[in-house]
């Protein structure tokens, strides 16, 4: 048996068309400032390749710094051996690191204290009482 | 299975296929964002300031780019937000706020070679350009570039309902001033 011919075999969704329309107003509105704003002729020509020369340059340099952290820190650390090397740091003389010790005594230490606070801290074996003999005393005074 | 977009980032990462991934880049939207930049900032050479520092930033961050939205919804975010530094510097150097900078330039249309419109599309860019910065910004997409509330969220970050209602506010302030037979 033949079927009758089904005149509209597709189907779309309903409301399909009033959508339609709807979208290809859109379409129309999007191209509404476009039409009111103009360019200069080969404008984009002209935009892209700025553009690509411009980045071009960016990435070209950016390439020539790329060295790892751990060969700077290396190259650094290599300057201060060699300098040290060809100056190396002079031991200080004893006499020197005394002078520098009693010099930080009397002028930081001493100087803050009273003479009255200092016996205080001294006690009485510290005090060679000796030198006071009157034997002592002579000697001096003959001399 | 990676969707070609990611392939196509992954190729923009790489430092190997990086420039030719760019050059396909830039040919593929340059057109788009331009229209969107000149838009926002009206004058052909302003945009072409504008849409040149976008691409270069946009090259810049690559590798930042997370693929937490689109690629294109990130580069018209980034295109926005260059109109919108350039817009600001160019007002404060004037002493202008940007909304006054906006309307001296929509003023200036009339005698710009790059625009040919006629007398209503001039009144209906100047009643935009009174406009605060996010309703003209919604307007924009939304008018003229017919963009679904959700894409412009992503690109403006901010909520769809909140577009809404900058977009209704935007028309019901451009209508009052196209009304208006005094607005020039």
């Amino acid at each position: 048996m033949i079927r009758p011919l089904n005149k509209k075999p597709f189907q779309v969704p309903e409301g399909y068309f009033d959508q339609l329309e709807k979208d290809l107003l859109k379409i129309g509105n999007s191209q509404k400032s476009e039409v009111n704003f103009k360019t200069p002729d080969a404008y984009f020509d002209t935009l892209e390749k700025e553009v690509l020369e411009k980045v071009s340059k960016l990435d070209h340099s950016a390439s020539k710094k790329t060295y790892p952290l751990w060969m700077t820190a290396v190259g650094f650390a290599a300057a201060i051996v060699l300098v040290l090397l060809i100056f190396p740091p002079q031991p200080m003389p004893e006499a020197q690191e005394e002078l520098l010790v009693s010099d930080y005594i009397e002028e930081y230490y001493l100087n803050a204290i009273d003479s009255y606070e200092l016996t205080a801290y001294m006690e009485d074996n510290d005090f060679n009482m000796e030198i006071y003999s009157p034997q002592n005393l002579s000697n001096e005074n003959n001399e | 299975m990676e969707n070609s977009q990611s392939i196509f980032i992954q190729s923009l990462k790489e430092p190997e296929t990086r420039e030719a991934a760019f050059n396909k880049l830039v040919k593929q939207y340059k057109e788009r964002l331009y229209w969107h930049v000149r838009k926002i900032v009206l004058n052909h050479d302003d945009a072409n300031d504008v849409i040149q520092n976008t691409f270069i930033k946009i090259f810049l961050n690559l590798d930042n780019f997370q693929e937490n939205s689109t690629l294109f919804t990130w580069m018209y975010r980034i295109a926005t937000n260059e109109s919108l530094n350039f817009i600001n510097t160019k007002a404060s150097k004037m002493g202008l706020n940007s909304t006054e900078w906006m309307e001296s330039k929509a003023d200036n249309l009339e005698a710009d070679t790059y625009f040919d419109g006629d007398k209503a599309a001039l009144q209906l860019q100047k009643a935009i350009s009174t406009l605060p910065e996010k309703q003209r910004l919604v307007f924009n997409m939304k008018y003229f570039d017919a963009m679904k509330y959700d894409t412009i969220a992503d690109i403006l970050d901010t909520s769809v309902g909140a577009l809404k209602a900058s977009y209704h506010h935007a028309v019901k302030k451009i209508k009052t001033q196209l009304d208006d037979p005094s607005f020039e």
